[in-house]
């Protein structure tokens, strides 16, 4: 399933990027942007049965948090919050140049210790 | 392949241990294993609340701080729901409530049982949960490609600002086929 690779992904990253103390992280924070096509609920339970199989990262938190969308108004030449799936820029015209919102990244590692 | 964020660069030179981890040793947090009990008498105290993600519900381990500042660490030692309202930590002064964040939800409000079959199997197909609320709506957070499809089918989807109870919820992915 998409989820479950997407947390095996995440913890290969983790791994390559810090060989060294890979074993030592805590907390792991993934933002996923509303465009994404990720549901935080399945990252979650993915995670979950993630733990399951491999216990040693029981003690791991995997948080995600959520990206609102935002896209750009070229006649105002502003960024704007998409609220409510609404497009439109307080100018009244619509815009889906999207600045953010597609994304699916690590945006934080918490180590213990030190 | 997910990506680490730009500034991670950044956050590694201020590494060892990032500050937040740092601040966190200094005082062990409040360790929370289980739920114990909902709408429990709570006299006079203080009332702190653990505010979370709806999706967070479901989590076996969470780090936060409370709305009043408090470290905890939630460890459930079961894979229980937690449920808006439940206590978590109580003392003879204070008490710790879990509170679930509102969130924009997709809103429908099917006209006839076969509307209801079609927007269940759509959303089930996506394993995204659903929820079925007492006056007769189907909720389901807000994700932007499930709006477009809702609304291109016609269904006539709303959003709205909700709290998405746990209670409510039906999963298409309760049968173990993660893996
Ligand atoms: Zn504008």
């Amino acid at each position: 399933m998409h989820e479950i690779s997407i947390v095996r992904n995440v913890f290969q990253t983790l791994e390559q990027t810090y060989p060294e103390k890979f074993d030592r992280i805590v907390k792991v924070q993934v933002q996923a942007g509303l465009l994404s096509n990720v549901q935080p609920i399945l990252i979650q339970n993915a995670f979950e049965a993630l733990i399951q199989e491999e216990p040693s990262l029981s003690d791991v938190e995997l948080e995600v948090l959520l990206l609102p969308i935002i896209a750009h108004c070229d006649a105002c030449d502003k960024d704007f919050e998409v609220k409510k799936h609404r497009f439109i820029c307080v100018c009244g015209l619509p815009s889906k140049k999207i600045i953010q919102g597609e994304e699916l990244q690590i945006s934080e590692v918490q180590f213990s210790g030190q | 392949m997910v990506r680490m964020a730009s500034d991670q660069g950044e956050r590694k030179k201020n590494e060892p241990g990032s500050h937040i981890a740092r601040l966190t040793m200094m005082r062990e947090p409040i360790k929370i294993t289980r739920s114990l009990g909902n709408g429990v008498e709570l006299g006079q105290r203080i009332i702190d609340f653990l505010e979370v993600e709806w999706y967070e519900t479901t989590k076996s381990r969470i780090r936060k701080k409370t709305m009043g500042g408090i470290d905890v660490l939630v460890d459930k030692a079961d894979r229980t729901t937690f449920q808006n309202g439940d206590l978590l930590f109580v003392s003879e002064e204070q008490a710790i409530i879990l509170k679930i964040k509102p969130c924009d939800c997709i809103v429908l409000r099917p006209t006839n049982l076969i509307s209801v079959g079609i927007i269940c199997f759509e959303i089930g197909n996506k394993h995204i949960p659903i929820f079925m609320t007492e006056q007769k709506e189907v909720c389901v957070a807000y994700d932007a490609n499930l709006f477009v499809m809702l609304d291109s089918a016609g269904f006539q989807p709303c959003i709205q600002e909700r709290i998405l109870f746990p209670f409510q919820m039906t999963k298409a992915f309760g049968n173990k086929s993660m893996r």
